[in-house]
């Protein structure tokens, strides 16, 4: 390979790289702000009881439901962030934690082996 | 965001009734890289050659005014980029310009340290903006333009 095949293939690289830490750090960003918004609604939630208690009565369920939904909600979008950031990256986790790559039969900190659903020939 | 949002997508309408966008719209991302390659160029040979080089350097960015037409195409990539899909990448450009201003690090002025701060301080903020949920980003970064 020429050299300047060498330098094309070797900017290539590094610009699928690029790509993928921009859109990586995106998705971290996204996760940032999604978890201050949750930790926005636990204060909410925490002054509605510190209100209601003060009064000396309880708030109801049904107050505190939009907000717990919320939460949910934004929960579920961080873990699929996650997923997203995973994929992205060629990456995958191990039940200890540790982040492997995506093509990764054991772990290399507990040993856990994946197990892999190999698709047959034929089948429905 | 959203508002700017709105405002970022009636430019991009107005940007798209002139023929020349579309022609210099695909080479967005390369005028806005391109120019600060050229910049931190400029100050880099400046930064290392030795003095009796400068003539020569002076011919090239000065004389063919390769400096000012990066400049200005900085400026042209910078804006297409905001109003495109690839606005994801314009905070990492106003970062790299940051750079660019405080480079090679000597004899940094406040007027430099005050451009280098505002470039950062846009860049953050473009930056919370392509992270939230009103940015229209191309998530698998390819040009977005139709015509």
């Amino acid at each position: 390979m020429s050299f300047f095949d060498k330098l094309k293939s070797g900017v290539a690289e590094a610009g699928n790289k690029a790509k993928i830490a921009v859109e990586v750090n995106r998705l971290k960003m996204q996760n940032s702000s999604k978890q201050k918004e949750i930790d926005q609604e636990y204060q909410h939630i925490g002054k509605m009881v510190f209100d209601s208690l003060e009064r000396e009565s309880m708030c109801s369920p049904e107050q505190l439901q939009p907000m717990v939904d919320r939460i949910v909600q934004l929960q579920d979008e961080i873990q699929l962030n996650l997923h997203q950031i995973n994929a992205i990256a060629d990456e995958k986790k191990c039940t200890c934690g540790h982040t492997v790559p995506v093509a990764a039969r054991f772990c290399p900190e507990c040993g856990h082996q994946f197990i892999e659903i190999e698709k047959q020939e034929g089948d429905v | 965001m959203q508002q700017f949002s709105v405002v970022l997508q009636e430019t991009r309408k107005w940007f798209q009734s002139f023929r020349l966008y579309g022609v210099l719209a695909p080479f967005e991302l390369h005028l806005l890289f391109g120019a600060l390659g050229i910049q931190f160029l400029h100050e880099l040979l400046y930064a290392i050659l030795p003095y009796s080089s400068h003539h020569a350097l002076s011919v090239i960015f000065e004389t063919i005014p390769l400096l000012v037409i990066s400049h200005y195409a900085f400026w042209i990539g910078a804006w297409m980029t905001l109003v495109s899909g690839n606005v994801k990448y314009l905070p990492y450009a106003l970062w790299i310009n940051a750079f660019v201003i405080l480079f090679p690090f000597k004899n940094i002025g406040l007027n430099d340290l005050v451009g280098a701060l505002v470039y950062v301080g846009l860049g953050y903020a473009l930056f919370r903006y392509t992270a939230s949920a009103y940015a229209n980003v191309n998530p698998s970064g390819r040009e977005t333009h139709k015509f």
